[in-house]
């Protein structure tokens, strides 16, 4: 999920009411979570994590007429104001270093989901250091539904710096585990990436999808990421499509696996 | 950047840092080749700053305590008096100075020391974090062209520097990211971006500058997939001209 994503703006199961707010707004009387002491900042995520649902995205596939939805992804919303932005809640986790702990309750959440529905793919996403927390684990709540499930790795850091992760990404994926890098070609997520991680999909930063209809330089470098992935036999997705210009643009330089609010916003399932 | 909590005292020992390694600063000069032709022709340097204070001697921390001290735009003068007058000597060559995006946001005051020579220089853009303040970013960028100077883009393809910056400044070269260049000649993977980017490239008019060559079989390895110019030890490392 990138500081651009518009699906951040999250919406309560009505869709009226906005509970989160993009990166950099002003959070009112709520105020920010950095402010706390330790003790009530524990409290904070505590609370966080109590509340925690998922909403689930399609993502879905152009050249599957009958059935168009490949897969959905799995977002999390919480009802504390201060973090209700999920980059915010993975901030705050990570300052108590208890991102292990909220990795934990979004799988476990997730896990329900795949439980209920069996004809159902997962992208759950996960921070890079998440990948060293109990995500390994055999015990792991998302473990028997491995095989459903793509791990939608955020870089928050260079990947290429971190160099365990190709050993770890290696064991999971020989647990069932699929991989997608997440926001590609756009701030964090260097094509280094690719080489390092061998993701079986990626998804296209949202900057490179807003209006590749009208501007050529856009359309030549998704085109170009799109013809790299598939040499490279990576699925391709397009995120933050909104418009059917863009869908269009995005079909003639054949990207096939699309998500955005033209075909779907997070909601409950 | 996250503001860090405030110690007067601690300010005034960070001040008194950045000033020395200021008042030391020099540049080195990495060439840059072009292999269009068998024999390496240097096409342009880069200005690497260095200065005496040892815990300052990587660029990236004395950007971070110019950050921190809100004096970036006392740094950059700096370096561009020191790479002014080089370029005053040298009449022949063009320089690569790097620049952050903060830098390229906040105007220099009074005279730019470089902006008469301007068409010798091309600025290389470095984002420490993906660009936030995207649409002043373009009209900057867009201003600068139009005094002369060129734009490269740093680290392409590695941990920051994103395909959207390159939608953003429309640069007139690129830096494909040592990491990716780094044993290239053994990684099919790593050969086919660097081919994806590298055509890319092409089509957009961008000239594409490897960074980080070290060795024969990496050259060897560009050249196959029509990357012609190259930065790195292999050429020559960072000296005094």
């Amino acid at each position: 999920m990138s500081p651009f994503d518009s699906s951040h703006i999250a919406f309560s199961d009505s869709f009226t009411r906005p509970i989160s707010l993009p990166r950099g707004t002003s959070l009112g009387n709520s105020g920010s979570w950095q402010s706390l002491a330790g003790l009530e900042r524990r409290a904070l995520l505590e609370r966080a994590l109590d509340s925690i649902w998922l909403v689930f995205q399609p993502i879905v596939s152009q050249s599957r007429a009958g059935e168009p939805v490949f897969a959905y992804e799995a977002l999390a919303r919480n009802a504390e104001r201060s973090v209700a932005n999920p980059s915010d809640l993975v901030d705050l986790a990570m300052s108590l270093g208890m991102i292990g702990e909220l990795g934990r309750v979004v799988r476990t959440r997730a896990a329900g989901v795949l439980r209920r529905r069996r004809d159902m793919t997962l992208f759950v996403n996960v921070d890079v250091e998440e990948l060293m927390t109990s995500l390994g684990d055999e015990d792991d709540p998302l473990a028997e539904f491995a095989q459903r499930v793509v791990l939608e790795v955020t870089e928050r850091a260079p990947i290429s710096e971190l160099p365990e992760v190709r050993e770890r990404s290696t064991a999971l994926r020989q647990r069932g585990y699929r991989f997608a890098i997440d926001d590609l070609g756009g701030g964090y997520a260097g094509l280094s990436s690719l080489a390092v991680m061998d993701p079986d999909f990626v998804k296209i930063d949202q900057a490179l999808i807003r209006n590749v209809d009208t501007q050529p330089i856009k359309r030549k470098i998704v085109g170009s990421l799109a013809s790299l992935c598939r040499q490279l036999g990576i699925g391709c997705i397009v995120e933050g499509v909104e418009t059917v210009p863009e869908r269009d643009a995005l079909a003639a330089l054949d990207c096939d696996l699309m998500q955005g609010f033209l075909f779907g916003r997070p909601a409950t399932i | 950047m996250t503001p860090t909590p405030v110690d007067p005292a601690q300010d005034e020992r960070h001040q008194v840092r950045f000033e020395r390694a200021l008042d030391t600063m020099w540049l080195v000069f990495q060439p840059i080749v072009s292999l269009v032709t068998p024999n390496a022709s240097t096409i342009a340097y880069e200005a690497l700053c260095r200065t005496s204070e040892t815990d300052l001697v990587d660029p990236r921390e004395l950007l971070r305590l110019a950050t921190s001290l809100g004096q970036v735009s006392t740094m950059t003068r700096v370096v561009r008096e020191r790479a002014a007058e080089v370029l005053r000597r040298r009449l022949d060559i063009t320089l690569f100075i790097n620049v952050d995006v903060e830098e390229l946001l906040g105007p220099l005051e009074g005279e730019d020391p470089i902006g008469e020579f301007a068409h010798r220089v091309v600025l290389e853009v470095t984002e420490r974090s993906p660009i936030s303040r995207l649409s002043e970013v373009r009209v900057q960028a867009s201003a600068l062209r139009e005094r002369g100077y060129r734009f490269a883009l740093d680290d392409l393809g590695g941990g920051y520097a994103g395909l959207s910056s390159l939608a953003l400044i429309e640069p007139e070269f690129v830096k494909i990211d040592r990491a990716l260049v780094r044993g290239l000649d053994k990684e099919p993977v790593r050969r086919k971006i660097i081919g994806s980017l590298v055509g890319l490239c092409r089509q957009l008019r961008i000239a594409c500058i490897a960074g980080g060559v070290e060795t024969e079989a990496e050259r060897d390895a560009l050249l196959e997939l029509h990357c012609e110019l190259m930065q790195g030890y292999l050429f020559g490392r960072p000296v005094v001209v």
